[in-house]
């Protein structure tokens, strides 16, 4: 499923219940699933310390490298983002680009 | 055979680079065009000097005098092995086929390539980027997206022939630029044929057969190219209108050497023909249609018409025979290559289109109150001086003080002739060159206006 973010207006993506936010890692930017492997929290809340995402319920850690490895395919080219996600639950879903708060980010808060 | 006759390694890259741009081929000429040989393409060694060469071009700079610079270096670069003859044979020009070919020269060219590359091209990296975990689908839903763009974009290019002041002299602007590929074409899918990459190969060699006429030269592109080229009053020797590459230009076709030369690049460079062969054939139709109105029926447009039929069959072998298996068969690290290829090219055609609309829709005019020139930069224009174009790096306005000059802007047409006392502006990414038949005087100022 195809969408088109405009980076940093849109910094994450809603299709139904499911969640993909913006990493922006060596001035790239990676797509990445919220949903934590572990019990699905959302890991665009969680905190990055020492190279390490950390999902906010229960404190799993992901090397962000392994998790950029995973991330969904993305081309970014100036602002504009284009990412495949994974189909969607039910055709009726479409993505829809939001700009929200994600905490997950190398440097400082992003609101 | 001639063989290397010495190698310093105490040279720096910079000081290889001048050595290239030193030997005879790449020395001035003084007419606006290049006479009748393959074997000259002019480098002005002291702009070159004057290139940092660690502080590599931005996108923002793709349209400067420093590109400009770079992208004819490194078009030498790849061409100096590159085979061309003259049509008259070489027995006349045995000490310029010599020259051109020389080993010396061509190890210069060799040590300074990655270097020059690095400066010209580094910015894709950086611009263009590719992540997350690639799978098929996502190649095919990228790939196909990218072709219904490109074929449904407005054509910026043909759109400012059509509103042009004079549209033979845009037509002639943008068919001098396509003779950068046009009087050479598949030289860079040429190199590569050779090697071993299974089934793919012969995929390529398919739609290679198709450029080459299958080995008939009246049916092989460029022989329809340089047919073009005649029937609208131009020259085809490769390079005749040297002086009047925009850089923008020679980035997209140096591109395709960069990419062919390294083995690194082949996957970029599947993508990134692909793309084209997939979206050329409306566009060559349009354009047949755009010439045909400008020239009326003297012009041959068996080019553009042979490719508006074979691409249709391009772009599909190309997608479904080349790319995709490719991608299936050498995994996600080649699909992110392949993905690039395509993106590289996008942005490569963007900033060509817009440089070539802004230099056909250029037209200069004399200005109707002369700048002050007090403290301006001021230059001597002779008779008899080599000939050079360069681009504006900012607005500028040049005020002939004494004397009489031409300005020339376009490959063909008439310059604009400045007599004492006119000013012209030239805005900033333009390309122009000044002529003058006596001793003038030339006062390069920036606009207060």
């Amino acid at each position: 499923m195809r969408v088109v973010l405009e980076w940093p207006a849109h910094n994450a993506v809603h299709v139904g219940d499911d969640t993909y936010f913006c990493l922006e890692r060596g001035g790239r930017i990676h797509v990445l699933a919220s949903r934590c492997p572990h019990r699905g929290g959302p890991l665009h809340l969680g905190r990055i310390d020492d190279g390490r995402l950390r999902c906010p319920w229960h404190g799993s850690a992901f090397r962000l490298d392994w998790l950029c490895d995973r991330g969904v395919p993305a081309v970014r080219v100036g602002s504009r983002v284009v990412a495949y996600l994974p189909a969607a639950a039910s055709p009726q879903q479409h993505p829809l680009p939001v700009r929200q708060m994600v905490l997950a980010h190398e440097r400082s808060i992003d609101v | 055979m001639t063989t290397i006759s010495r190698v310093s390694t105490a040279l720096d890259t910079q000081e290889w680079i001048g050595r290239f741009a030193a030997a005879s081929p790449y020395g001035p000429v003084r007419s606006t065009v290049v006479e009748q040989t393959p074997y000259r393409r002019p480098l002005d060694q002291d702009r070159l000097a004057a290139l940092r060469w660690d502080e590599p071009l931005t996108e923002e700079r793709a349209a400067s005098d420093d590109a400009l610079m770079a992208h004819r270096l490194l078009m030498n670069v790849y061409e100096s092995d590159t085979l061309f003859l003259p049509d008259e044979g070489v027995a006349g020009r045995q000490e310029e086929f010599r020259a051109f070919y020389s080993p010396d020269t061509r190890l210069a060219a060799d040590i300074a390539q990655p270097r020059v590359e690095r400066y010209a091209f580094d910015f894709l990296d950086r611009t263009v980027q590719v992540t997350g975990s690639w799978d098929l689908d996502a190649v095919e839903a990228h790939v196909n997206a990218a072709i219904e763009e490109a074929v449904n974009a407005d054509s910026p290019v043909l759109r400012a022939i059509d509103e042009a002041p004079e549209p033979a002299r845009a037509c002639e602007i943008m068919i001098a630029q396509m003779a950068l590929d046009g009087l050479t074409e598949a030289t860079a899918m040429s190199q590569n044929l050779g090697g071993a990459y299974g089934v793919e190969q012969s995929e390529l060699f398919k739609i290679f057969v198709d450029e080459f006429g299958y080995g008939v030269f009246d049916a092989k592109h460029s022989t329809l190219f340089a047919e073009m080229c005649r029937s609208v009053g131009m020259t085809p020797t490769p390079h005749h209108y040297w002086f009047f590459y925009l850089p923008t230009w020679m980035t997209s076709n140096n591109y395709f050497y960069y990419v062919t030369c390294n083995r690194l690049g082949f996957f970029h460079y599947v993508g990134a023909m692909t793309l084209l062969e997939a979206t050329f054939a409306p566009w060559f139709a349009a354009m047949a249609r755009r010439l045909k109105a400008v020239y009326g029926d003297s012009v041959d447009t068996r080019y553009c018409d042979e490719h508006a039929h074979i691409d249709q069959h391009h772009g599909r072998m190309a997608v479904r025979d080349l790319l995709l298996p490719i991608a299936r068969k050498h995994g996600p690290a080649a699909m992110r290559d392949l993905v690039r290829g395509i993106e590289e090219t996008k942005l490569l055609g963007r900033l060509a289109d817009r440089d070539l609309v802004a230099q056909m829709r250029w037209r200069p005019e004399v200005l109707a109150d002369r700048p002050d020139t007090a403290g301006a930069m001021v230059t001597t224009v002779t008779a008899g001086d080599t000939f050079d174009t360069r681009v504006a790096d900012r607005d500028l306005e040049l005020t002939v003080l004494s004397g009489a000059v031409e300005l020339h802007w376009s490959p063909t047409g008439d310059p604009l002739v400045l007599a004492a006392g006119a000013a012209v502006p030239v805005p900033r990414g333009r390309l122009y060159g000044l002529v003058a038949d006596r001793e003038s005087v030339v006062a390069t100022t920036l606009p207060t206006r």
